[in-house]
């Protein structure tokens, strides 16, 4: 005898046998499948994404072809899988542990205020895990996951359940807290517990099938943009030099927002395809007319948030005050929450807090503009600012945008400017207007303007009738079909060679230049980089540990004068996890003589971090790699002992390295120099120092320097920001200087003296670099070793994520390439190394 | 009063007061007044003033979203609800 289930499993397949219902499963399958491949081929924001995907699309048709009772069990059980899959079985368990104790607080049988006392207990415990201030063993990494569940959530639902008269099921329980996409995207939308419920399968399955897979599309677009924008358009504050760039700045430091849109645009679409119809999020937000109508189509779901739980109860206890003055005092307290809430989703996903004089005015400017509209709409016969009332192009509407956009873009360069001081100082360069640079911005402008007087509102009630499937499908299909086939190595590189650096550029989840050198520069000073929850470089150095620079360890000490620090000789610490000892002339080294001993052909090598070799053990860095492999193969060639010096010393830049050659290396009678120059990072971080060294007061015994110096105009009492700003011309011509200093005084002592150009890993800089061109023409042998890690999956060769030094391996192949240059250079360098078999020590360690 | 003389009342002041000019028979029992875009949270705040004065009733914040006062029967029913725990 059938059972019910069987009925009901039997009616369904019959349902999914009819040819309509395969049809419309096989397009919305494709244009998934097309979604993931994309997702794979151009690494949309991480590793874990792409395990979800694949999850998503298997999960959705096992979904659809379920009777409709059993798919939100289903839907419920998948988030439970994906969260494992996604986090690890070990990280997964936390947040499904802990996450269940936050559950089960909620539904104890016990009266509203005592539950609510008790998870408020419960987020104090947390908290002092999170702070560490309490011992728990909770991993580091669960916290922007737990938080990005729990932390908007729970507040919703313990609303929802205190005026509620029945909980929800455990289905609709787990599928809120746990969804799905989740786990991918620390930054998730506020999703309301009602409106999750409620709008479950409320229209055609097929519609919010397809609407999914539309916002899916949106959210890709939105994401490659990102990357466009990102590795293309964002400028350093101190790079900003004329009228152009300063408008470049501030659009480009608001636009970068498409990287949110674009990720909640992907995580609504995925909820879509499991019966979610929640609504649209990021309504074409670069048309705002309004810093009301900015409020309603930015992050609508945070909005709806802020209505339920604190505009409308603040404005029913004040109402009887009068309708005006309530509105006023209900978004007062909504911005005042919405900036401790900023406040407080900071320290869950990043474990400080965030009291910023910057954020502060952020959300009193913000909040009083909203306000100010909001009165002046709240007026009786007012027009509403998001209806200009034309159907077609309108030029108040243009005006509107492009007034409002505008503001709203400058308070928002503030906001995430890394310091107050330099966004301040980016104002004076607004007399200059090269003519390129203006042609751009007009041309711009005009395009923006055009595109803004377009009613971009939602459309009449006319036209919101649900469309028909055929044409968006057909349409989405179409254009992930051409995002897929353009993003292919076979189609992409017919194209010019600039096109196809662009193309490979956007498929790679990377760093830009900006955000590798604010990376590099968090190896040299504290770098905190505004107030950008959203920004990839936070995502990086979330798991940052927090003894980071050498400088904050007991082998370093910092000195008076132009060399500004050195490392504390016979010293034994721990630093980036690893021993870290020095030898008793103060080299990360193995120990030697001060005089050379007879028949040995001695080096010194300087340079920063990584010729000093953080992170790997004293006989691990290239540099002693390649000095162990001569002694071992060419004992005897010319030599018997061959000796590589490492005066390495981490975020030493290339004057320290002048300071450094003059006071230390030299004294060792080299029979060569090694210099160290990284064409990315070494100009701003040679100015950087000088910087630094001229406000700090410090005595620069190098005429020539000093005369650059006197030139910009700084001196110590000039302002950090203006500093920069003034010294910046002079920057290459300071590195020209280092260069003549130590090549002049190697050839005083008839020494040769040779440059190894390094890259930071995961960080290409220009082959044509034109200082080591420079460098050449003094005389430097040029020993390229960028291309070492070629071939090498950057990951698998630098200590951590947001450590870009190189690991183990790293230094292996570092050491191959230099050896391999060392024998090819022949006598140069007065080595007279015989030929030899020439396994790799990567090779040899392979074995 | 049923709850169609209460849609014909509601329908009536929203379309004068929010959508003027546009045309009665779209706006309909199946549009979505709050997730579509027609109530934004002043015009929600507005309508709920209506209601009360209208109906003699108070509505309390949580009963303000788009489950109470989205579509125009979810708003006769909640002020049918209202009037009855009234009497």
């Amino acid at each position: 005898m059938a059972t019910g289930a069987m009925v009901v499993a039997r009616e369904r397949a019959t349902h999914l046998l009819n040819w309509t219902t395969l049809s419309r499963l096989l397009a919305t399958t494709l244009q998934l499948g097309l979604a993931v491949l994309i997702v794979r081929q151009f690494q949309i924001e991480s590793r874990a994404f792409y395990n979800l995907s694949l999850l998503v699309l298997g999960g959705f048709v096992l979904h659809v072809a379920l009777p409709a009772v059993y798919r939100l069990p289903f839907f419920a059980l998948l988030s439970l899988t994906g969260t494992l899959v996604v986090l690890g079985i070990g990280n997964g368990l936390w947040v499904l542990g802990l996450g269940g104790l936050l559950l089960v607080l909620c539904h104890l049988p016990a009266r509203f205020g005592l539950r609510l006392g008790l998870i408020l207990g419960a987020a104090i415990l947390l908290a002092a895990f999170r702070t560490r201030l309490l011992p728990s063993g909770i991993p580091l990494a669960i916290w922007p996951v737990l938080a990005s569940m729990f932390m908007f959530r729970m507040a919703i639902y313990l609303y929802d359940l205190n005026h509620s008269e029945k909980a929800g099921s455990p289905a609709q329980i787990i599928a809120y807290f746990f969804m799905l996409p989740n786990t991918a995207f620390p930054l998730f939308p506020v999703v309301d517990y009602k409106t999750f419920i409620r709008t479950y399968y409320d229209e055609d399955e097929w519609q919010i099938y397809q609407r999914g897979m539309q916002w899916i599309l949106r959210g890709l677009l939105h994401l490659i943009a990102y990357r466009l924008v990102y590795h293309y358009l964002t400028l350093d504050l101190a790079e900003v030099r004329t009228g152009p760039q300063v408008i470049e700045y501030i659009f480009s430091s608001f636009i970068l927002y498409l990287r949110v849109s674009g990720m909640y645009h992907i995580a609504v679409g995925i909820l879509h395809l499991f019966g979610f119809r929640l609504p649209e999020t990021n309504h074409f937000w670069l048309f705002c007319q309004s810093f009301t109508d900015l409020w309603r189509r930015m992050n609508i779901y945070f909005k709806d948030f802020m209505m339920k739980l604190v505009y409308y109860p603040s404005f029913f206890r004040l109402r009887r005050t009068g309708n005006r003055k309530a509105i006023a005092l209900a978004l007062v307290a909504v911005f005042v929450m919405t900036w401790a809430l900023h406040a407080v989703q900071w320290f869950w996903l990043r474990g400080g807090l965030l009291l910023t004089f910057q954020d502060m005015l952020f959300y009193v400017i913000l909040g009083s503009l909203v306000i100010y509209q909001s009165l002046k709409e709240a007026k009786p016969g007012r027009r509403r600012m998001t209806d200009t009332g034309q159907a077609g192009w309108s030029a108040r509407r243009s005006l509107n945008a492009f007034l409002t956009m505008g503001l709203l873009m400058t308070v928002w360069s503030f906001w995430t400017a890394d310091s107050v001081d330099q966004w301040l100082a980016m104002w004076s360069t607004l007399s200059v207007w090269p003519a390129r640079g203006t042609a751009i911005v007009a041309v711009s402008l005009i395009g923006y303007l055009a595109m803004a007087g377009l009613p971009w509102r939602a459309p009449d009630l006319s036209a919101r009738k649900p469309a028909g499937l055929f044409r968006p499908a057909l349409l989405t299909t179409g254009a992930l079909s051409l995002i897929f086939v353009v993003g292919q190595p076979r189609i992409y590189q017919r194209l010019s060679p600039r096109t196809v650096a662009v193309v490979q550029t956007i498929q790679e989840n990377r760093l830009n230049q900006r955000d590798n050198a604010i990376l590099l520069r968090g190896y040299y000073e504290k770098v905190d980089n505004g107030n950008q929850l959203g920004s990839q470089l936070w995502e990086v150095k979330e798991g940052e540990p927090d003894n980071l620079r050498i400088t904050e360890t007991a082998a370093f000490r910092g000195r008076d004068d132009f060399l500004g620090g050195e490392l504390i000789p016979s010293i034994s610490t721990v630093f980036k996890e690893r021993e870290f000892q020095t030898n008793r002339w103060g080299m990360h080294d193995r120990d030697y003589e001060h005089a050379k001993a007879p028949g040995t052909w001695r080096v010194t090598l300087l340079g920063p971090s990584d010729v000093m070799g953080p992170g790997v053990g004293e006989g691990e860095t290239f540099e002693a790699l390649v000095e162990e492999r001569l002694n071992r193969e060419h004992r005897g060639d010319r030599h018997q002992r061959y000796e590589i010096l490492n005066f390495g010393v981490a975020a030493f830049t290339l004057p320290q390295q002048v300071a450094m050659l003059d006071q230390r290396a030299l004294e060792f009678d080299p029979d060569a120099v090694m210099i160290t120059f990284h064409p990315a990072s070494d100009p701003p971080t040679a100015l950087r120092y000088v910087t630094g060294a001229v406000l700090r007061g410090t005595e620069i015994p190098y005429p020539e320097l000093q005369g650059y110096i006197l030139k910009s105009g700084v001196t110590r009492t000039t302002r950090e920001a203006s500093a920069k700003r003034q010294l910046w011309p002079y920057a290459n011509a300071m590195l020209e200087w280092s260069f003549r200093q130590m090549a002049e005084a190697c050839r005083a002592r008839g020494i040769p003296i040779v440059l190894l150009v390094l890259d930071a890993i995961n960080e290409p800089s220009d082959p044509e670099q034109p200082l080591i061109r420079y460098a050449d023409s003094l005389g430097y042998i040029v020993v390229d070793l960028r291309n070492a890690p070629k071939g090498h999956d950057p990951g698998s060769l630098m200590l951590a994520e947001w450590d870009r030094h190189p690991n183990k391996l790293g230094h292996r192949l570092l050491a191959d390439a230099l050896y391999g240059q060392l024998v090819s250079l022949g006598d140069t360098l007065g080595l007279g190394l015989k030929p030899t078999s020439t396994v790799s020590l990567t090779n040899q360690e392979e074995q | 009063m049923t709850n169609d003389e209460i849609m014909r009342t509601v329908k009536e002041y929203i379309l004068k007061t929010f959508l003027p000019g546009e045309d009665p028979k779209a706006l309909t029992e199946s549009t979505q007044l709050i997730t579509g875009g027609v109530l934004d949270s002043l015009a929600t705040l507005e309508l709920v003033s209506f209601i009360e004065q209208q109906y003699g009733i108070e509505l309390q914040a949580h009963e303000v979203d788009a489950a109470n006062l989205g579509t125009l029967p979810a708003i006769a029913a909640l002020v049918q609800s209202k009037v009855v725990a009234r009497t």
